[in-house]
């Protein structure tokens, strides 16, 4: 793919969600911020459209348009709002395409149905309080019971995106082969979730920890082969991170019209401050790293769909995008000068929701040594 | 239930527009379009009114300018939202609504609509005069302004519209006898997005481009003019001095 070539109904479907971003989620952004919460009904009508399912097959609940319509619905929203965008992230990139990846038929139909259609909302949990980036490091453990059949999970995850909303959560945990994957649903007995804790930004996005005392959990719930979680977890973070890319994508390009709008209408000297060349600067630089992230992450979710992404593309997306986002957001702040730090525009919130994109999902300091050390094995990308 | 929906495709409203160089055209290649707002409320009254009788909602296309890029994509949209097929007329540009009506006449003879359902208004033209003429040509009762609409089936083959229309003074109930033109306005209903499943599956949707048959018109475009309406804007802060500013301003420039 050399050009950004949108299919027809691609098209379609960035009006449909831009049009729903606009109209429904601007209004109510800062409110979500604020009141730590997406509204139920924004949830409701982000399932009832199906944009929970667009990355999956019909038959799983979805709508088949792969991962190019799912990173253009992750641009739409980010666009307005990252919360939205993290919550909707958290639930299909990681939660929902861990079953999609690694469950069999009964479990796709089971479980992944539910997610894809928004019936059941998901939860991806795998980092732990000593494992952040040294991922392979959880503590939480799973024992057969031969008896009854049964997994008995015991530990804690720290920073569940969507946990307090969850019904279902897919847990990382180690058993006697290595790291196995686990669906867990919300009112199993000796499960807790924990309050939403207190964030910098995309503070509508709830995270929280959990807590596993016993957990009973049936063997057909057991994601995939015993001992293959990590594997499943590495492969389910290549598309987060891809989407994360996308939802990056979408906040820069929104910080850069906000940007230029305000440097027409904001006067100093008797100019409009968008005449000076430290202010055109900015704008070029912000412009620049909106073409090099868009191409990448098109041209990324292309490949996705033709199976040809590999972990150094994800990687690559990753870090462009985040840190992209970061000086977007830092270069809107400085133009918008003390009015972007007062809570009277957007832009001190943008500024607060983008820097989380740089640690989750994986530090830049992480996706470059998976890069480096990709490049360094396999030689030139292919 | 055989149903029509007009829809005219416009350039969006923040569109910039250009006059070609004899004052006869305008040049929108590369802008983009959308479906005259109004014309959305009636598709969603179309569709309602099939999901409540069954039958077939058929859309009946065109834009008001001939460089128009995203006609398929705006009408497989319209088709995602649960129209079953779609016709566009093309080269209608310059076309006074009278020679509109009877080429839309003309596609839809065969289909022989119980009812034809469009916008009140195409707010690019401002003009209103589009489903009036259709029910003329077809013999057929109009009623314009309809913002809310039920029905009563006194028998299969006798469906009476019960419509409130906006007067000058409030509101008006009046019935119609099926089959009849009925052009809605804002307020009708609130039209609902596409579902995404529903998008892919209007891929396979009939979608056809038919060059406008009758092209004899009785109106001729002499000359447009785009008048560029410049805002101004005045900060206006909140002192004595600033107020009377503002005082003057609205005695004088208002």
């Amino acid at each position: 793919m050399l050009a950004l070539n949108l299919s027809d109904e691609q098209k379609v479907l960035r009006d449909m969600v831009r049009d729903f971003a606009t109209k429904k989620l601007k209004p109510i952004a800062s409110q979500i911020d604020e009141t730590e919460m997406i509204p139920k009904e924004i949830i409701s009508e982000i399932c009832e459209f199906g944009l929970l399912g667009a990355a999956f097959p019909v038959e799983y609940g979805g709508s088949g348009f792969g991962e190019c319509g799912y990173a253009i619905i992750a641009e739409e929203i980010a666009r307005v709002c990252m919360s939205t965008a993290t919550f909707i992230g958290a639930h299909v990139s990681i939660a929902s395409n861990s079953i999609y990846v690694a469950g069999n038929e009964e479990q796709k139909l089971k479980y992944l149905t539910p997610l894809a259609t928004g019936e059941k909302i998901g939860a991806f949990a795998l980092t732990e309080s000593q494992a952040g980036s040294d991922a392979f490091n959880v503590l939480t453990h799973a024992e057969l019971d031969e008896n009854t059949s049964e997994w008995i999970l015991n530990g804690s995850k720290q920073w569940i995106s969507n946990a307090p909303i969850a019904d279902i959560f897919i847990v990382y945990a180690r058993t006697k082969r290595g790291i196995s994957t686990f669906i867990v649903e919300k009112d199993t007995k000796g499960f807790t979730v924990g309050p939403p804790e207190k964030k910098l930004g995309i503070r509508g996005s709830q995270t929280a920890t959990l807590t596993f005392e016993d957990v009973r959990i049936p063997k057909e719930n057991l994601l995939g082969a015993e001992g293959r979680g990590f594997l499943t977890a590495m492969k389910v973070l290549d598309t987060g991170r891809l989407g994360l890319g996308a939802a990056c994508l979408g906040a820069c390009k929104e910080l850069l019209n906000m940007s230029v709008q305000y440097s027409k209408e904001r006067k100093q000297f008797n100019e409009s401050i968008s005449s000076f060349q430290a202010i055109q600067f900015m704008l070029a630089e912000m412009q620049t790293l909106i073409y090099q992230v868009e191409s990448i992450v098109y041209r990324t979710a292309t490949l996705y769909d033709e199976g040809k992404m590999t972990t150094r593309h994800a990687a690559i997306v990753k870090l462009a995008a985040s840190e992209a986002l970061d000086k977007c957001a830092d270069y809107a702040m400085q133009i918008y000068g003390g009015a972007g730090y007062s809570k009277e525009y957007p832009i001190e919130r943008y500024y607060r929701d983008a820097r989380i994109n740089r640690i989750f999902e994986g530090t830049s300091e992480i996706q470059k040594i998976v890069i480096a050390h990709d490049l360094l094995k396999k030689g030139e990308l292919k | 239930m055989n149903i029509a929906v007009i829809i005219s495709l416009i350039p969006e409203a923040e569109a910039k527009l250009n006059i070609t160089n004899d004052n006869k055209r305008i040049e929108a290649s590369n802008k983009k379009f959308i479906i005259n707002p109004l014309d959305e409320f009636a598709l969603e009254e179309a569709i309602r009114t099939k999901e409540k009788f069954g039958g077939e909602v058929k859309i009946i296309a065109y834009s008001v300018i001939d460089d128009i890029a995203n006609a398929e994509v705006l009408l497989r949209s319209a088709l995602a939202v649960g129209a079953d097929n779609a016709i566009f007329i093309e080269n209608t540009e310059n076309f006074s609504q009278a020679l509109i009506a009877k080429n839309i006449c003309h596609y839809l003879s065969d289909f022989k609509p119980d009812i034809i359902f469009t916008g009140n208004k195409n707010i690019f033209y401002n003009s209103t005069e589009l489903p009036v003429i259709v029910s003329t040509l077809f013999e057929l009762n109009c009623l314009t302004e309809v913002i809310k609409l039920d029905f009563r089936q006194e028998n299969e083959n006798h469906i009476i519209a019960i419509c409130e229309r906006e007067i000058e003074i409030g509101k008006e109930k009046v019935e119609i006898k099926l089959p009849c033109v009925l052009a809605v306005n804002k307020g009708i209903n609130e039209p609902r997005y596409p579902k995404l499943v529903d998008i892919m599956r209007a891929k396979s949707k009939p979608f056809i481009m038919k060059k406008a048959e009758i092209v004899d018109d009785i109106l001729d475009v002499e000359k447009i003019d785009i008048v560029i309406n410049n805002r101004e804007n005045h900060v206006i802060n909140d002192t004595d001095e600033e107020i009377k500013k503002l005082a003057e301003i609205l005695k004088t420039k208002l």
